[in-house]
């Protein structure tokens, strides 16, 4: 099971729209595949209209009382599950600071998910704490939106640095979100921070209204829009960012 | 994902499913979808026994075999099959054909049921518009002449973590619409709708009434038999498996064991005119029948090892196959002679007049143990001959006394304690796979004889006729492995131990 993690440590950037659509990339294409929000917003759950709620709380789930798999739910897509959000992962620092390896805890609660999923995807609160200190940890790939604005990439340097200092860093991949064109400011930085730093990737998900409508639809921009440029750009963000897809498997919904 | 199969009657109105669903959920139905599956097993069920169901499914221009494997597993290959039925060496290679082969053997995968579906896809919401269950509503039906229906399926499947609202959605639906009897799989109600009773032995004998009058009991076991040979008989002439042959065989043997047992029992003079009969029919098919086991050896799926020859033995293959169709020729010439296509009905009237309510006899029970003993003592009697070297014919004739009492044994099980029966047949099994293993190399010998010399006269290539040769040694040693095991069976069949059994068993039968 391959894990990538959108994270930033600023709030509103696209780190949840990002997770839900490449989430839903990935099991379109027959990748089993897990979305863990841990959010306590709980966005990504409530496009997936799934109850915000998992039976024990936060405290349940980093100490490993009971089996995360009781926890999923399945949503309307094939090959897609979730890992609601609930509200009390907002104290889940507390938590995760009395557990033995306080930066390692949720990587070992879900290795009893791996034989059961091709990809986890990690949507992340917008904090520096010690949830995405352990996610960090537990990452393959950490999957960073930056609006093409210099305190972004300000904060893009604070997490390299950090990562510098992590044992088996995650491969960081920062890509450009909520991209107007119209404001030189973007534009400039968008075509010139690429060339300062290699783990800019190609592909930009420009500020769309379609995307926007996500909350609306509460859907993947690529299932209620799949023709729209906004789709098309996950896609080719997911085929960056995400590990090679396994050949579509058959359709596991009511057949014979 | 846990998965629930519904099956109701017949009758049911789909849309009941969605109005029952309804109450709870808000159901929104797909567009619905038609293909078409049917249902393969072969004529002695070895698939449904195996806890398989193998389906030919189409849908559009796709078609795919689809085999399930109990509830645990599904295996799925494309089908490039045009029609059945088709022995598995003429299907395509693909994984499903690797799972059923060793289940399946020689014989022929018959289409048993063709079954139409009308699917409807129906996805149940909750109050925020989350997907909870889906569900499938399939109206099947019978196609071809009678089109009768078969049992309204309901597929229900809840996504993770609402399994409780799936459970909810069957205890609805079972409560609210009538069940079907019976079967509770879609291949097994299609296939029991087109008039099939799946995983029933062809070969099962009736339940005898110990008290009974003997010829009426006889007749009942004969007849049995009877409906074996008519059963056998299409798959001979249209040569679907090798198997309808050796059916049909079995069952002419059993017939003139039973019939030279009961003598005493069955007086009438056309009895004596029919059993004459069924050896000529019995004569008629022995050389096809030795043609099938050669070919079964040289297919590899006998007991001599073919490593090494099996290039070379092409020749030999083609040369076996030309004589079978010969054989096979004139089989079919005889069995559709006005003296085999009388042979059937006139022995089903004679059946009749013997199970007539007016004939009289002695008690099946007494009949039944008077003839398993006569029958031991035949094999015990000739038993003290037999040695290492005993010559083939002789050996022949042992085999034919087992097969007697085997026959015997089989049509009086219902009237025989349990225990000695199971503890006799067993060991008279060995004794007879002992024997039969030395006939089959005899037969495969002389056969192999034979052909060789006609090979030779052909001038095939050396490397052939040095195949031959080596062939031959192999089924020598084999003959000679065969013969060791046989004195220590014969041994143990004949002891004071087995004889008790027997005693045991007709005593109980009387």
């Amino acid at each position: 099971m391959k894990t990538v993690a959108t994270y930033s440590i600023k709030g509103g950037v696209g780190k949840t729209t990002t997770a839900v659509n490449l989430a839903y990339l990935a099991a379109r294409d027959g990748v089993r595949t897990l979305l863990w929000d841990l959010d306590p917003q709980g966005a990504a759950t409530y496009v997936f209209r799934v109850r915000p709620r998992v039976k024990g709380g936060s405290e349940r789930v980093v100490r490993g009382k009971s089996s995360l798999e009781a926890a999923l739910k399945g949503t309307d897509f094939d090959n897609l599950d979730l890992l609601p959000a609930d509200f009390t992962y907002r104290h889940m620092d507390i938590q995760l600071d009395s557990a033995k390896r306080p930066t390692r805890q949720l990587g070992r609660v879900l290795e009893p998910l791996a034989p059961h999923f091709d990809l986890l995807i990690l949507d992340c609160p917008p904090s520096i704490s010690l949830v995405s200190e352990n996610v960090l940890h537990a990452a393959d790939t950490v999957l960073v939106p930056l609006i093409p604005t210099a305190l972004s990439v300000r904060t893009l340097d604070q997490l390299t640095e950090f990562l510098q200092s992590v044992k088996r860093a995650p491969r960081l991949l920062a890509f450009f979100s909520m991209v107007d064109r119209r404001k030189r400011l973007h534009r400039e930085l968008v075509d010139e921070l690429p060339r300062q730093r290699d783990d800019i990737a190609a592909t930009s998900i420009p500020a769309l209204s379609v995307i926007e409508q996500m909350s609306v639809h509460r859907a993947p921009v690529a299932h209620y829009a799949p023709r729209s440029i906004a789709a098309q750009r996950y896609e080719q963000l997911a085929a960056e960012a995400l590990p090679s897809r396994a050949a579509a498997l058959p359709h596991p919904g009511v057949t014979d | 994902m846990l998965r629930r199969e519904l099956m109701f009657a017949a009758s049911s109105d789909p849309g009941q499913v969605f109005d029952v669903l309804a109450a709870r959920f808000l159901v929104r139905a797909a567009s619905a979808t038609t293909r078409r599956w049917t249902c393969l097993d072969t004529a002695d069920w070895r698939l449904h026994r195996a806890g398989m169901t193998l389906r030919d499914a189409r849908h559009g221009r796709s078609a795919e075999l689809v085999l399930q494997i109990r509830d645990a597993e599904r295996v799925a290959a494309s089908s490039r099959v045009r029609s059945w039925p088709r022995r598995l060496a003429d299907v395509p290679p693909s994984i499903v054909r690797d799972r059923i082969a060793p289940t399946v053997g020689v014989r022929a995968l018959l289409p048993l049921a063709d079954v139409g579906i009308r699917s409807v896809p129906l996805q149940l919401l909750d109050d925020v518009g989350k997907t909870r269950v889906r569900v499938r509503v399939d109206q099947q039906r019978l196609i071809g002449t009678t089109r009768a229906a078969v049992p309204l399926r309901v597929l229900i499947a809840p996504l993770r973590g609402y399994e409780r609202d799936g459970q909810r959605c069957v205890e609805m639906l079972t409560d609210a619409l009538a069940a079907t009897s019976g079967s509770t799989d879609a291949a097994t109600a299609a296939m029991t709708a087109a008039g099939h009773r799946p995983g029933e032995a062809a070969a099962s004998m009736p339940d005898l009434d110990p008290r009974a009058p003997a010829p009426e009991s006889l007749a009942r076991v004969l007849r049995t038999w009877a409906r074996i040979m008519a059963a056998a008989r299409p798959g001979v002439l249209t040569d679907i498996d090798p198997e309808y042959l050796h059916d049909l065989r079995t069952a002419v043997r059993a017939t003139r064991s039973l019939l030279k047992l009961s003598d005493s029992v069955l007086t009438a003079s056309d009895v004596t005119r029919l059993a004459e009969e069924f050896a000529w029919l019995g004569r008629l098919t022995s050389p096809l029948r030795d043609i099938d086991v050669q070919q079964l050896e040289l297919n590899g799926r006998g007991a001599v090892d073919l490593a090494g020859l099996e290039e070379h033995l092409e020749p030999l293959r083609r040369h076996v196959a030309e004589r079978r169709r010969l054989a096979l020729r004139h089989l079919r010439g005889q069995l559709q002679s006005p003296r085999g296509e009388s042979l059937l009905g006139s022995w089903d009237a004679v059946l009749d007049r013997i199970a007539s309510p007016d004939v009289v006899g002695p008690t099946t029970s007494s009949v039944a143990s008077a003839q398993i003993v006569a029958a031991y003592r035949k094999i015990r009697r000739a038993a003290p001959l037999i040695t290492g070297e005993t010559v083939a014919d002789d050996l022949h004739d042992l085999r034919k006394r087992c097969k007697r009492m085997r026959y015997v044994l089989d049509a009086y099980e219902s009237v025989c304690a349990p225990e000695p029966h199971r503890a006799v047949s067993g060991a008279l099994k060995k004794l007879q796979s002992c024997l039969g293993d030395i006939q089959d190399s005899v037969v495969h010998r002389d056969t192999l004889a034979v052909a060789a010399a006609s090979l030779q006269r052909r001038q095939v290539p050396v490397d052939t006729m040095l195949a031959v040769g080596a062939l031959r040694e192999r089924i020598a040693q084999r003959d000679v492995v065969a013969r060791k095991g046989l004195d220590e069976r014969l041994r143990s069949f004949c002891a004071p131990a087995m004889a008790a059994q027997i005693k045991a068993l007709v005593e109980e039968s009387v």
